[in-house]
């Protein structure tokens, strides 16, 4: 317990996204993305990529709720990649191809990320 | 394999319709928006919300009517009643009510500090003895017609409504009875005001055209399968005012493994069906009981549109602002997420739609240019556009039975 991880064993080498990459809800993870660079953007999705199936099955495990903070890390790592992988999968590009501005829309409402959902 | 066949004359099927080219006045003429107005989008029950946001006596919220440029107030009372007002103080005409929502037992200007009860009641006029002839009796809260469809608040701005909100709603509404609506638990909301006539933004989403050239990397993976190659609808069903359209969809394994993993951790089956729907098809969803189906897009007329697949549901809305300019508000409904994971898949889908939005947003500003100076004066509809030229046959339909009605009188 004296060295107690950020992320949940197994998930330490993406300690060095935490920083960029924990935001608190969409609508930040979405004015990340749009604030970065595909080149960023990439660094992120490959870091993620060979570990997202092994978190999305560590984090089937962990109710909404009550999360741990290790899990809590991870799964706001993995909300970032939901948006980012659009960028990645579909666009090569941070921004939507010949798209509506993004800065026009308001956001009026969100799903909580983390909070016990009723 | 192959059990799709694609219906080719959907608009044959209703020759009322026709097949000509269709004017597009109706998309830019000043005078014909001003009277859509009167003679449809006042006479139309307008969805504000949803029950769950007023589960309890005192709970309240606000709605924006963008096109009539006011509000209204919505709250449930001691009885339980739902009830709706126009959200204006009747002291000096502020609104009554300034937060989008929370719990009340009294509301209170916040300008002179009169305040009403949850039935619309003046309460308490501060410092009453001030004011000369004031008859408080007149002096409530002004009511709107308020009724509730499959857990929807409507509400009708146009005085006493014609039809109720059940009959508003028709045969396609009755059809439905029986989806799952109240397992929608989880709302998000944006908007955005799009400079192009309301019907255009109503059209983006009614027909599948678009689907491989506008949208090649997002929806045309997995719209445009084999046994179906142009993407075409499983069919479109037009019930009185309003309209159906049944999509189909699978998803391949592609080289988007990130979408994938996400696709496989729904809480429940989103854009595309990963799986059976674990409740009993309303007659009216998935009309063809087609194995590949993935949402049905329901319009009522004017301008509400459900996109319903089998675990979450999506309330597209538009608000005519002018001639050539309109608010879109979309709600998405998701099933709740009870894991991590579960979140995760929810996010994606969230994500995905907006994506698919603004592929479509900018067209729409660019044809109404294009309307507007003149250079498009007729739509060409392809027969799986029929729900535009449906659109476009009920708005003349309307506005001539109100001419006639003004007219006749």
């Amino acid at each position: 317990m004296t060295h107690e991880t950020l992320l949940p064993p197994g998930f330490e080498s993406l300690e060095p996204c935490l920083g960029e990459w924990v935001l608190p809800d969409s609508a930040a993870r979405s004015n990340k993305r749009q604030a970065s660079t595909i080149e960023a953007l990439r660094a992120f999705y490959d870091a993620m990529l060979p570990h997202a199936e092994a978190a999305i099955d560590y984090l089937r495990n962990y109710k909404l709720g009550s999360l741990p903070p290790q899990a809590e890390r991870l799964l706001k790592l993995m909300l970032s990649l939901a948006e980012v992988a659009p960028a990645i999968e579909w666009y090569n590009a941070p921004k939507v191809y010949d798209g509506f501005d993004i800065s026009r829309v308001r956001v009026i409402a969100q799903v909580p990320d983390t909070a016990a959902q009723r | 394999m192959n059990d799709f066949v694609s219906p080719t004359n959907l608009t044959l099927q209703y020759p009322e319709l026709g097949t000509g080219p269709v004017s597009t006045d109706i998309y830019r003429d000043p005078a014909i928006y001003e009277k859509e107005i009167e003679a449809i989008f006042k006479r139309s029950w307008h969805m504000v919300g949803r029950i769950n946001q007023v589960a309890e006596p005192g709970d309240f919220f606000v709605c924006d009517l963008p096109t009539f440029r006011y509000s209204v107030l919505i709250c449930r009372d001691k009885s339980g009643a739902i009830n709706g007002f126009h959200n204006v103080c009747q002291h000096r005409g502020n609104v009554v009510e300034h937060r989008s929502s929370g719990k009340n037992a009294v509301f209170m200007c916040r300008f002179h500090g009169w305040s009403y009860d949850l039935t619309g009641k003046l309460l308490r006029v501060r410092d009453e003895a001030g004011f000369h002839d004031l008859d408080k009796s007149k002096l409530n809260l002004k009511p709107v017609p308020t009724q509730v469809w499959q857990g929807f608040i409507f509400v009708y701005v146009g005085g006493a409504p014609e039809q109720s909100l059940e009959e508003y709603m028709g045969q396609q509404g009755r059809d439905i009875d029986g989806y799952p609506f109240d397992l929608g638990t989880q709302m998000y909301q944006y908007e955005t005001e799009v400079q192009c006539n309301w019907k255009l933004l109503v059209d983006s989403y009614s027909e599948v055209y678009h689907i491989p050239i506008l949208h090649p990397q997002s929806l045309s993976p997995t719209m445009m399968v084999p046994d179906n190659p142009n993407g075409h609808f499983l069919g479109t069903w037009i019930k009185g005012p309003h309209r159906t359209n049944s999509h189909m969809s699978c998803f391949t394994p592609t080289n988007h493994p990130i979408q994938k993993l996400a696709y496989e951790n729904q809480a429940s089956p989103s854009i595309v069906s990963a799986q059976a729907a674990d409740f009993k098809l309303p007659k009216g969803l998935n009309e063809s009981r087609a194995k590949n189906w993935s949402v049905d897009l329901q319009v009522y007329f004017p301008a509400l549109s459900f996109v319903l697949a089998s675990g979450m549901y999506i309330a597209h809305q538009v608000w005519p602002l002018a001639a050539n300019r309109c608010l879109y508000r979309k709600r998405g409904y998701m099933r709740k997420a009870e894991t991590a994971a579960q979140r995760f898949g929810q996010e994606n889908s969230q994500v995905e739609f907006r994506d698919v939005i603004l592929e479509d947003l900018n067209t729409l500003e660019r044809i109404q240019r294009s309307i507007d100076a003149g250079l498009i004066k007729e739509f060409n509809f392809h027969d799986q556009e029929v729900a535009l030229r449906h659109q476009a046959h009920m708005v003349r339909e309307t506005l001539k039975r109100y001419d006639a009605e003004r007219t006749g009188k």
